[in-house]
């Protein structure tokens, strides 16, 4: 391991307005970072030069980067998770059994690079957004602002089954996964808006749909609504169950209700279900479809009270089934 | 079938997007559509810094790509009161992206290094980072350039976005090493009295 060069206060701040810049090389900026680590000042200056060099970041001009990049950063970032590479699942949450691929990130202490300085971390509000399932009981025993709990005491959530779950979930659906992902991840908002029991009930319901999508004969439909953002996705097994998540529809007062069609080649809808829809503007519904396969469509309704034989229109979205394999 | 509504915390018609700290907070539990999201606000500026110094598409894809990684795997490194989001994840941008075209480099054309200095680095996380003021523009930061001198905006340039060292920069330029470090200087500290003075950063 080679030493860095050691700098004393003067030089660093001679050198720091190309070390803002990025025009140092590697040894002399690794000394000023050296410096930086252990010196009692806390140089001010450095700071108000990167506020400088920060503005000309924004004198760029913007461009769209293609489509793929996103695809390789979710899958690079997915499989952070999978195999414990990220912090919040390298930190040794500890679960019952597991396989012999994730003990290494289980068994791992926390690692000192994984708890930076105290300074350094957010932990009432990484607190407050879980990881995965959150348990309504623990969120509440630990109130944000409440002292800084440990990491790997936070995650209320058994990793193995986490694990499992998004193995499962990029191991079936193969191409298409990147397609269904990112539909999927359209349920962001829910919990940073503290609605966590919808945002729970939409992830299990998209879980469950991307799970009946890996199936043999299955189909899959986007829904998409005409006026506002309300979307969801939607598959019909091959034995004719039916898997809906919806999102951006806009709340059931009083006894109105959601329903969930399937049209098939006769164009008859048939009623799937009655969902109800709360702030989150989340609705999730599971039922049986007398007709499957590519081509049927699946619509949503809003209907004055539950049990609607036929939709009042308009539709609210609606989306027809293709074939979930590729 | 159908699910009873309790949103005890809900907010009903806030309906604004999550700031960034939320979201950065969101990266660092883990949540990958916290990172989704992140991603849509910021790859196009991102993208745009990484062709701008890499002058190659396809590099830049792959900037952008780590970048954001590292901004995935480093998130609870990010210290609020140091800057906004915006500019820790475009410094993240823009390291990658000087190290990307240093790399690229054929070996004749980089500086004498000892052994093994060109194995890669794990991602070094900007430690300080900033901007004037999060209402800047586009227009007003180009505008502030435009009052530079051309020697200085010249060696801002070069500095901030072609990966040239000093020392490599004292070549291209014919000028001792002194001059380059005082043009940078100066020209950083023109740029921060001209944004102050045109207004567009704000009294913060
Ligand atoms: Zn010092």
């Amino acid at each position: 391991m080679t030493q860095p060069r050691t700098i004393d206060c003067e030089t660093v701040r001679d050198l720091a307005p190309l070390y803002v810049l990025g025009a140092l090389d590697a040894a002399e900026a690794a000394a000023i970072r050296e410096h930086l680590a252990h010196c009692d000042d806390v140089h001010a200056e450095l700071q108000e030069l990167a506020e400088d060099a920060g503005s000309l970041l924004l004198s760029v001009e913007p461009a769209d980067p293609p489509a793929a990049v996103r695809s390789r950063l979710l899958a690079a970032a997915e499989s952070d998770l999978r195999d414990g590479r990220h912090p919040s699942v390298a930190a040794g949450v500890p679960v019952a059994s597991d396989s012999a691929g994730d003990a290494e990130a289980r068994d791992r202490p926390l690692p000192p690079a994984a708890a930076p300085a105290p300074s350094a971390v957010l932990p009432p509000a990484a607190a407050s957004v879980p990881p995965a399932t959150p348990a309504r009981n623990d969120s509440a025993a630990t109130p944000a602002g409440a002292e800084p709990v440990a990491r790997s005491a936070t995650p209320p959530v058994d990793l193995r089954v986490e694990r499992e779950r998004r193995r499962l979930r990029w191991a079936t659906l193969g191409a298409a996964a990147a397609i269904l992902l990112a539909f999927a991840l359209g349920g962001y908002a829910l919990t940073l808006r503290g609605q966590l029991a919808d945002e729970q009930a939409y992830r299990q319901a998209v879980d469950q749909a991307l799970q009946l999508a890996a199936e043999p004969g299955s189909a899959t439909a986007v829904l998409a609504g005409a006026a506002n953002a309300s979307a969801g996705l939607g598959v019909i097994g091959a034995d004719g169950r039916v898997e809906l998540a919806m999102r951006g529809l806009s709340s059931t007062p009083g006894r109105e209700v959601y329903t969930a069609w399937a049209i098939g080649p006769d164009g008859k809808p048939r009623s799937l279900g009655d969902f109800e829809v709360g702030g989150a503007g989340t609705g999730v519904a599971s039922g049986t479809s007398p007709v499957t396969g590519a081509g049927t469509v699946l619509a949503v309704t809003r209907e004055p009270g539950p049990g609607a034989t036929t939709p009042t229109l308009p539709i609210v979205a609606s989306g027809s089934a293709t074939s979930a394999s590729g | 079938m159908s699910r009873v509504h309790d949103d005890p915390v809900a907010k009903p018609g806030r309906l604004e997007e999550p700031a960034d700290e939320t979201l950065l907070a969101g990266l660092a539990a883990g949540r990958l559509e916290a990172l989704d999201t992140l991603y849509d606000r910021y790859r196009s500026m991102a993208f745009g810094i990484a062709r701008r110094i890499t002058a190659d598409d396809a590099l830049a894809e792959d900037v952008v790509q780590e970048a954001f990684l590292g901004a995935w795997r480093g998130a609870d490194r990010y210290v609020p009161g140091k800057g906004t989001v915006r500019t820790w994840l475009l410094s993240i941008v823009h390291h990658r992206a000087i190290d990307a075209v240093r790399r690229r480099r054929p070996a004749a054309e980089l500086p004498s290094e000892q052994d093994g200095a060109r194995t890669p680095e794990p991602l070094v996380l900007p430690d300080v980072w900033g901007e004037v003021a999060g209402n800047l523009d586009r227009d007003a930061v180009r505008a502030a350039l435009g009052t530079l001198s051309d020697v200085q905006r010249e060696a801002l340039e070069l500095a901030y976005f072609s990966g040239l060292t000093q020392v490599e920069i004292a070549e291209r330029t014919g000028v001792p090493l002194g001059t380059v470090k005082g043009r940078v200087r100066l020209a950083l500290g023109a740029l921060r009295r001209e944004l102050e003075s045109s207004g567009a950063g704000g009294a913060s």
